[in-house]
């Protein structure tokens, strides 16, 4: 149904160029219900929006029904009727009502009786379960309201796809639920999607294949036991065991602890581990200022698993070449040993691995 | 809004009232310009007398203010804004007792003489003049026409006969003369009973007839009577042209026509107001209005005023649009000419530009001074109203555009249904706004000879020598006015109200 073919887009900020999309295969079939799942940043939203170019591409070729429509010849209102867009910001019109909200379209834009339109408009609002609030302006909606009236608004122009940008993103949790119950319901009646979504359950359950997106490209593809049960490349492990890092270089031996500790602090805070702040504020001091005091460079990864609720340490130490853990001062060694569950050391090629778990 | 208008006017009615309350005065009776030490002086701008008394003010140590008509002159002297004013004794002869003012001294060493005044090489036009000034001195004509509209003689310049405004005489075959005066000076010319009148436009009137001409008045501040000259918008200028060798330089004078002292004119102290304020603004109310069918006057220039700034509007919103519309265009050109246009326009004062259009740029059109003023106020809210509609549009979020486009409208069905009800509603306020700017802007007109609201009642104001209560009529008007203008706007742009 979307056959997309080298997609690419580069912006162009102050004459810099930027590339967002670096030349993305992928091809959609009829009935499909796509997850687009990734870290921020990766070019998902942009993706989904040159689809029907709302941002328009620099490069590539997409077929939509068979037709190319990033030829500048295709009349692309056309093509948009025939693919819906969800946006993250409902973007309702605001001066209309609810129920011209979704008339509008097929009104102006279809050439509906207007009467048939109401008709239509009513059955996709109790649909969507809004029909009780089809004389009201969108002002007075919530989030989860004013996005289930924008799926009605774009059902409205009976589309063969639709494109849905982050729908719940801006969305309270206790809203989220209503919306994708709604996206679900489509999903059974059978409705080809594409979904940029950070919703990891419900892309799980709803999708029958999931894209999973980084560095401006399609990094893994497969079905939903695919990417989120047996991911294959270290990206997506660590993006869907949602695997949190704190990075640190030390090059000298006159680091300011009390910084980094304060950094351990908030780290801690964001991801819910207070409870084990101090131990590894104890551990990395033990490790860096008395076992490593000798040694500099030092890398380390304080890193945490969302998933499993883990916290690891991993200390690069840069060109030391045999053990250090077996001269250390027995004092410190004791405390690291008694405070984690395990303490591994490896020699590689750019010097000797520490992991504490 | 009604109830907002009720208190600002009573604000300026008051206002007003406390500016025309007299201050404690000093004993102040100058004889001489050397007695002026220390006080204000107020001249005409243009005058002989204001480039005459610029070689003294230092000397003898009085300050000169300038004002762009005689009646401000009165005005400024009477609310005592300035000791005294310097005027020739022609126009002095002619103060209204009522307003509280007389004369104190004649200048005796201030002798002038005056004369018509043509554009420069008009030589065929300006010896027909001589020749006609030649003839009426011959046969004692002049003399009789001073004597009717100036009683000198008696030295008594309150007592100037008014004699019934001289018939319009047309030859409706010849050729039209323009004729250029300040028109709020009585006895030369002023504006009866909605006829031009005083011993200059009877001078004219008489040559037009004896030489078969048609005659065409056009009213301009006095100032700018000689640069109309000069530009060719008027074929003589009549207003006591005093003969200097200053003004020869730029104009060809006819031979005298008359002669006048200088004299000093300062409040009259005797001169109580004794009527009470209800009398007073009723006898106000009989001599701006109704006496000599005065309020002709301001009808008249409640249409003109009416339709610079309907056109005005008009046509400086669809220019704007268009402005908008190439401001905010993807094509850097267009955007290059836009922002240039609105740059020029914007910081263009009005005035200027008003008189740039009407002396150079149209100086040699038949456009009359009507549209040129349509043209230029268009021109000049056009560069304001792009930007007002630019950022109405503006203000509308980028989500609503491209939901609209997402669902297949095509650019102008988004624009027309989605972006422009929603940027309405802020462009609105900021709409009126500009409108009645543009309403109050059009007061300027007068400059190149409209007779509008504010010209009409600086005639009203000249004719009677009434200070300030035609201002107070215009002001009256100017409120009513914006009120429909800006209900107007309401409920042709905003239809239905919600929210």
């Amino acid at each position: 149904m979307i056959e997309i073919t080298n997609l690419s887009k580069t912006y162009y900020n102050n004459g810099q160029p930027l590339e967002v999309l670096k030349g993305i295969d992928c091809t959609i079939n009829k009935g499909e219900i796509v997850s687009i799942i990734g870290p921020s940043g990766t070019g998902k939203s942009t993706f989904l929006r040159c689809i029907n170019r709302l941002d328009e591409p620099t490069g590539g070729q997409i077929i939509f029904d068979g037709e190319n429509i990033l030829d500048p010849k295709v009349d692309i209102n056309r093509v948009r009727r025939k693919m819906g867009i969800v946006f993250q910001s409902f973007n309702l019109f605001e001066h209309f009502t609810i129920l011209e909200n979704v008339t509008f379209g097929p009104i102006k834009v279809l050439g509906m009786k207007k009467a048939e339109a109401e008709e239509r408009a009513m059955e996709l609002l109790r649909t969507v379960g809004m029909a009780e609030k089809a004389n009201v302006y969108p002002s007075s909606l919530s989030g989860g309201q004013k996005q289930r009236v924008a799926i009605a608004r774009c059902l409205s122009m009976e589309p063969k796809c639709i494109l849905f940008d982050e729908p719940t993103s801006a969305l309270d949790p206790t809203m989220v639920g209503e919306v994708l119950s709604v996206i679900r319901q489509l999903a059974s009646m059978g409705m080809t999607m594409l979904i940029v979504t950070h919703e990891m359950k419900f892309a799980h359950d709803v999708s029958t294949r999931i894209l999973f997106m980084y560095g401006g490209g399609i990094y893994e593809d497969g079905t939903p036991q695919q990417i989120f049960e047996h991911p294959q490349k270290p990206e997506t492990i660590a993006f869907i065991q949602r695997i949190r890092t704190l990075h640190y270089d030390l090059n000298t031996t006159n680091s300011d602890l009390y910084a980094i500790n304060t950094d351990i602090d908030k780290f801690c805070l964001k991801y819910g581990v207070e409870r084990q702040k101090f131990t590894l504020q104890l551990i990395f001091e033990e490790l860096m200022f008395n076992i490593l005091k000798d040694y500099r460079p030092i890398s380390v990864d304080i890193s945490f698993s969302e998933l499993d609720y883990s916290l690891s340490m991993k200390v690069l130490v840069k060109g030391a070449t045999s053990s250090v853990l077996n001269d250390a001062d027995e004092l410190s060694l004791s405390i690291i040993k008694g405070k984690s569950k395990e303490v591994k050391e490896t020699v590689t090629d750019e010097g000797l691995l520490i992991e504490i778990k | 809004m009604i109830r907002y208008s009720k208190i600002s006017l009573l604000a300026v009615l008051i206002l007003s009232l406390l500016v025309s309350c007299t201050k404690s005065e000093e004993d102040f009776n100058p004889q001489s310009l050397r007695d002026l030490k220390g006080h204000t002086l107020a001249v005409l701008d243009g005058s002989y007398q204001y480039a005459y008394v610029k070689n003294y003010d230092e000397e003898y140590g009085f300050s000169v203010s300038v004002y762009q008509s005689l009646p401000d002159c009165y005005m400024a002297v009477a609310s005592g804004m300035a000791d005294a004013v310097m005027l020739s004794d022609l126009n002095a002869c002619n103060i209204n007792p009522s307003l509280g003012l007389k004369i104190c001294a004649v200048l005796e060493e201030v002798f002038t003489e005056f004369g018509f005044i043509v554009q420069k090489g008009n030589t065929e036009l300006l010896e027909e003049l001589n020749s006609f000034i030649t003839e009426i001195k011959a046969s004692g004509e002049l003399d009789e026409i001073y004597r009717r509209w100036v009683d000198k003689v008696t030295g008594d310049y309150h007592d100037c006969v008014r004699v019934d405004p001289i018939p319009a005489n047309s030859n409706p075959t010849g050729n039209v003369l323009v004729v250029g005066n300040a028109g709020v000076e009585p006895p030369a010319s002023v504006l009866l009973d909605n006829q031009w009148t005083g011993f200059e436009i009877e001078m004219v009137t008489r040559f037009a007839e004896h030489n078969g001409y048609q005659i065409q008045m056009q009213t301009y501040s006095f100032h700018n009577l000689i640069p109309s000259l000069q530009y060719g918008k008027i074929d003589i200028g009549a207003s006591t042209f005093i003969i200097s060798e200053e003004r020869k330089q730029k104009v060809d004078f006819t031979q005298p026509t008359g002669s006048a002292h200088s004299v000093l004119v300062i409040k009259d102290k005797e001169s109580n107001k004794e009527a009470s304020f209800f009398q007073s603004i009723k006898k106000s109310i009989n001599t701006s209005l109704i006496a000599e069918s005065r309020w002709k006057l301001i009808l008249q220039g409640l249409w003109v005023t009416v339709v610079v700034t309907f056109a005005a509007l008009v046509f400086g919103t669809i220019l704007g649009s268009g402005i908008c519309w190439m401001r905010m265009n993807r094509r850097r050109s267009f955007q290059r000419f836009a922002k240039f246009y609105q740059y020029v326009l914007r910081n263009t004062p009005i005035l200027v530009f008003l008189m740039i259009m009407y002396y150079v740029i149209f100086a040699n059109s038949s456009l009359s001074p009507i549209s040129v003023a349509i043209l230029a106020f268009s021109l000049n809210s056009s560069a304001f109203m792009s930007e007002i509609f630019r950022t109405g549009i503006m203000s509308v979020d980028n989500g609503q555009r491209e939901a609209g486009r997402g669902i297949g409208c095509t650019k102008f069905q988004t624009f027309r249904y989605i972006i422009l009800p929603q940027a309405i509603k802020s462009i609105v306020p900021v709409y009126k706004n500009e409108s009645v700017t543009l309403l109050k802007g059009t007061a300027i007109v007068g400059y190149i000879s409209i007779i509008d609201l504010t010209k009409g009642s600086d005639l009203i104001r000249s004719a009677t020598f009434e200070a300030f209560f035609p201002l107070i009529v215009i002001t009256v008007v100017y409120f009513i006015l914006a009120t429909i203008m800006t209900k107007g706007i309401d409920r042709l742009l905003l239809p239905n109200k919600r929210h």
